[in-house]
């Protein structure tokens, strides 16, 4: 090792050199991968361990942006795993005002609740919500629709692609909201419902691509079709039927048998009862 | 080693003022500013049970004494973070400060960690603490770590821990 002096270097070193940043990053992020991302996470802070599992929290997003698939929410605490060489997450909890949104290419689908848990099962993503529950699926096919619905829980499973939604339930006590589209005489006819039930099931229908929604439990409609407003209440049942762009295109209610009877009351807007 | 490069230029001793008490004088005599420069060498710091808990490799080392206070660093250095005893990661930057009180070694300017064991991953920031106590390294400047599984970053601030197989915004995530 040689040594020798140096006088003028004393000053140059003495100062520590300071840090400048051209912007400032905060955020955590996550990406699977920088050139092609399929996966990316980002939080206010947090930790990573690669290959294992995550945590993110502030204002956490997760975007899964082949399965066009969005989460936002407080925090989120899961794990990677590899499926088909590809990295996913999996048991993922969510808490904070947890959003989930899916696309497909004309129907989007919205899922709210206080908290949410998201696995992988097959080829399904599996997201059950709690606290506050809302489901909203808004369709931008050549007829528009809309349906929305407010629940205690929902038990979510979504295709990972393709269709957007495969399966779903929700217990309540919950409000279901929705538009009929039908034709009448060559003029488009809109009617709007207003259900209360304990229990809603979605289920897709196999090739048909049509999907049946099923209403139970203390039900109680309310349809309005222009100024004409019919309240029913005594029916067990109340089953929607939707096509592929998941517009009602059928409606029908049953008693559930037994001594109960359905009871309609017809009223025109501002005219009193019929 | 910086007690025998401590040689060189002194200051501060030529006009001594008329009425010094003896402890002002003896302090003026001591050399205040000293520097030295040193050509490529290699160091390895120990804990007190004698395990190894950094090398380092310098191009060159630049070192002094200002105010009575020893400092130094070392350019362009490559070296390894050990963790009981063991190889963690290696390293490289433009430069090195070694703190020997602390026993952190503060790495900066284009600073790269490498992961010795599987999952491998790489660290880049403009300034890297190895803080060997903690077992934790301390990063700062657009912050970077990468792996086969994924990139975290770029972010101001982060924390790692030895092997890089766990890294946080927090050193909370990293107490036992």
């Amino acid at each position: 090792m040689k040594v020798r002096p140096l006088g003028p270097i004393l000053v140059a070193i003495a100062v520590p050199a300071a840090l400048t940043f051209a912007s400032t990053q905060k955020q955590l992020v996550y990406v699977d991968s920088v050139k092609n991302p399929r996966i990316k996470i980002v939080g206010k802070g947090g930790f990573w361990i690669p290959d294992d599992s995550f945590e993110f929290k502030g204002n956490v997003q997760v975007d899964h942006f082949v399965e066009k698939f969005k989460l936002t929410c407080e925090k989120a605490v899961g794990k990677f795993v590899t499926v088909a060489n590809k990295t996913e997450i999996d048991k993922v909890s969510l808490t904070g005002g947890v959003h989930a949104v899916k696309s497909s290419d004309s129907i989007v689908l919205s899922a709210d609740g206080n908290q949410a848990d998201y696995n992988i099962e097959g080829d399904n993503r599996n997201l059950k919500l709690h606290g506050g529950v809302i489901l909203d699926v808004k369709s931008s096919g050549k007829e528009p629709s809309a349906w929305h619905v407010t629940g205690a829980s929902a038990n979510v499973n979504m295709k990972k692609s393709g269709d957007f939604l495969n399966s779903a339930k929700l217990e309540g006590p919950l409000v279901f909201n929705g538009t009929q589209l039908k034709k009448v005489k060559d003029k488009q006819v809109e009617t709007k419902f207003k259900v209360k039930a304990r229990e809603m099931t979605y289920a897709s229908r196999g090739e048909s691509g049509n999907a049946e929604i099923r209403l139970s439990g203390d039900i109680e409609i309310v349809q309005q079709e222009g100024s004409d407003e019919a309240s029913i209440s005594g029916a067990e049942l109340l089953v929607l039927e939707l096509n592929q762009d998941r517009q009602i295109i059928k409606v029908r209610f049953s008693s559930g048998g037994g001594d109960r009877q359905i009871k309609t009351t017809v009223t025109k807007s501002g005219s009193g009862n019929a | 080693m910086m007690a025998l490069a401590l040689v060189g230029c002194s200051k501060g001793s030529s006009n001594p003022k008329p009425k010094e008490t003896k402890k002002e004088s003896a302090e003026t005599k001591k050399p205040k500013d000293v520097a030295i420069a040193v050509s490529a060498a290699k160091n390895r710091r120990s804990n007190a049970n004698h395990e190894p808990i950094w090398e380092i490799e310098w191009e060159s080392a630049n070192l002094g004494i200002q105010d009575g206070k020893q400092f130094g660093s070392m350019v362009k250095v490559k070296g390894t973070a050990f963790e009981k005893g063991e190889k963690s990661a290696s390293f490289a930057s433009d430069s090195a400060v070694a703190d020997k009180f602390e026993e952190k070694l503060v790495l900066e300017g284009n600073v790269r960690v490498e992961s010795d064991k599987s999952p491998k991953a790489t660290m880049t920031a403009k300034k890297v603490e190895w803080l060997p106590n903690l077992k934790v390294f301390k990063a700062s400047g657009d912050v970077t770590i990468e792996s086969a599984s994924g990139v975290v970053g770029p972010i101001d601030n982060l924390y790692a821990d030895s092997k890089l197989h766990k890294v946080g915004t927090s050193l909370e995530y990293f107490k036992k």
